[in-house]
């Protein structure tokens, strides 16, 4: 390496800026783990840890200081760890050992990013007897304007709740595929209902008029976001929405997660002459294969009702893969099929399974690298005994 | 190894290594934020019925809150989100024989009174009518530091009432012009296992003042 290249480089290099990084890391992972007192995991995960920077708050008053999130130290720490290699360190035997474990660390960084980056977590809800197709994220919602005219399958349109939360307080989404504008009136990032009948007179005189569906009988209040210490709670927005067409009103809806309360959470909204059927969820994706839940058992530890064993027995059907077998999932022992790994996760009730479904492309680099640090501490250990053995027979 | 080391240039190596980084790192980066928020359209399988979101959370939570109140959640009951019905809040209290379901409703003015409402409950398990309130017997308990009664009814064997059990606290707020039922029902050995477990719940309760009250 020429010298001027290695000027430029020392700086990065130094062992002070790597001592800097982990103290620096320190103090993000104190802090971003506090923080899930106040907020939801996700959301500090999403703030503190999958970030180039954030504004973090230093524990009094509402003060807050810039400082490094977690992906900016991750890609400074492999920079850093980079140039040590290109300006101090020589390829030599003596060092293979050295160079090895680093190489492990890099891919462990690396691992960290592509996880951070392409990881998705979904969940699938099966009640015996009955198939799932499709997993859905209980982080993120959707509003769903399904067609259900067409013969055989459903033509589904999805906005996401985070472009809803965008035009909040009045703002309009009128995209060209969608049958209708969309006046978002108010979205509430987690909400309750109440029954029309003994909600809060000051709610009901702030409330946007519903004229269409269930929003009719009940009234969506804002809560707090869910935080990391609220026990796995999720978020459950609403809306109160506002549909026209050319111009025209065609009235006003509240929908919500919480749609389930009512008999059927889709409500219909005729346009011309077609209806379609609008849903609040979470975001879903549909798979090109089922999971049929044949039988679901929870054991409990004697005599108390705390959860000891839970297992899932599923037939898991994919005709464009010729796939028809019957798969029991059960703690440590999840299903791996087409890239997705479908873990054993809840349950509600004595019939119905959750699995928590996760896509990871990146789900080797961590075994990859902790195989590779265990090697090159093994070779650095072998090279200085042998150095250490050679010189103690002279 | 040192013999490689003299026909692969060290600069090379480590130049190449550090464009690599810099290039998958800058990739990565710029792949994940392709994922824009936007209008999404497809295709689904027509849907036989509608299934339910997954509920909050694989076990039951430690607290929880609805606007107005207050309580302590007993860790094996499974929240149902949005509640069922009328219902402010709903819980699955698993058992063996099948989960009992616990509810909680507040309704306005004095929801049909107590006593039209304690034969309703009792015709909902099988039994016959009482004439008075007194003749209904209750255990005491105790909702924000004010007495009030819990009631136990039990499917007689021969009854056909879908309701096996079913636990009622109904704890009247004449201040506020409301009354809140706290209700358990489902299986008779489930209920008694989960019977505790209520009460320590409905005496948990504590009914938030709105300021100024």
């Amino acid at each position: 390496m020429n010298k001027g290249m290695k000027k430029i480089l020392a700086p990065v290099a130094s062992l002070r800026l790597t001592v800097l990084l982990f103290a620096l890391a320190m103090v993000l992972i104190l802090v971003g783990t506090v923080a899930q007192k106040y907020e939801g995991n996700w959301a500090v995960v999403d703030q503190y840890f999958h970030s180039l920077w954030l504004w973090m708050p230093v524990g009094f008053a509402d003060l807050r200081v810039p400082f490094v999130g977690g992906y900016s130290l991750c890609i400074l720490m492999l920079v850093n760890l980079l140039a040590a290699h290109a300006v101090r360190f020589k390829l030599s035997w003596k060092r293979a050992g050295i160079i090895i474990t680093h190489v492990g660390l890099i891919v462990l960084l690396a691992g960290e990013l592509v996880t951070g980056l392409f990881a998705v977590e979904w969940n699938m809800t099966i009640d015996e007897g009955r198939s799932a197709n499709y997993a859905q994220d209980i982080r993120v919602s959707e509003l769903a304007i399904v067609d259900p005219s067409p013969q055989g399958h459903d033509d589904v349109l999805t906005v996401p709740g985070s472009m809803l939360a965008r035009h909040t307080n009045g703002g309009t989404i009128n995209e060209p595929q969608l049958p209708f504008d969309i006046q978002v009136l108010r979205w509430m990032p987690n909400s309750t209902l109440t029954g029309r009948g003994m909600a809060d007179p000051m709610l009901k005189q702030n409330t946007p008029e519903v004229t269409e569906g269930f929003g009719t009988m009940a009234l969506a209040s804002s809560l707090p976001p869910a935080t990391g210490v609220d026990g796995g709670q999720v978020d459950a927005p609403s809306a109160y929405l506002r549909f026209s067409r050319d111009g025209e009103t065609l009235g006003i809806w509240m929908v919500s997660l919480h749609g389930i309360a009512f008999d059927d959470p889709r409500q219909p909204v005729t346009v011309g002459d077609k209806t379609y059927l609008i849903e609040l969820r979470f975001r879903r994706d549909y798979k090109p294969y089922t999971l049929h839940l044949i039988d679901f058992k929870h054991d409990k530890f004697v005599g108390t009702q705390i959860p000891k064993n839970f297992s899932s027995e599923v037939r898991l059907v994919d005709p464009t893969h010729n796939e028809d077998r019957t798969v029991l999932i059960y703690m440590n022992h999840p299903l791996r099929y087409r890239g997705e790994t479908f873990y054993q996760s809840g349950y509600s009730g004595d019939t119905r399974t959750i699995l928590q479904v996760v896509r990871n492309p990146g789900w080797l680099m961590p075994y990859i690298a902790c195989s590779l640090v265990s090697l090159g501490l093994s070779v650095h250990f072998g090279v200085m005994l042998r150095k250490f053995v050679s010189r103690t027979r002279r | 190894m040192i013999k490689c080391s003299k026909y692969i240039s060290q600069t090379v190596i480590a130049q190449a290594w550090l464009k690599a980084t810099a290039c998958g790192v800058l990739s990565l980066i710029l792949l994940a934020g392709c994922e824009d928020e936007q209008v999404r359209s497809y295709q689904a399988p027509k849907a036989p019925a509608y299934t339910p979101p997954a509920p909050m959370g694989p076990a039951g939570r430690p607290h929880a809150a609805e606007p107005g109140i207050t309580w302590s959640l007993p860790e094996s009951w499974l929240p149902i989100p949005g509640g069922s019905g009328m219902a402010m809040a709903s819980f699955d209290a698993p058992g063996e024989s099948g989960a009992a379901k616990v509810t909680v409703t507040p309704l306005s003015g004095q929801a049909g009174g107590v006593l039209p409402n304690i034969n309703r409950w009792r015709g909902q398990v099988g039994l016959e009518p009482v004439g008075a309130i007194e003749e209904q017997p209750m255990t005491s308990v105790q909702v924000d530091q004010s007495p009030a009664g819990l009631i136990d009814l039990v499917s007689p064997p021969d009854a056909t009432a879908g309701i096996e059990r079913m636990l009622v606290v109904l704890v009247p707020r004449p201040q506020h012009n409301q009354t809140w039922f706290f209700k358990m029902t489902g299986p008779n050995q489930t209920v008694d296992l989960h019977k505790q477990a209520f009460v320590d719940f409905v005496e948990s309760v504590s009914f938030a003042e709105a300021p100024g009250e």
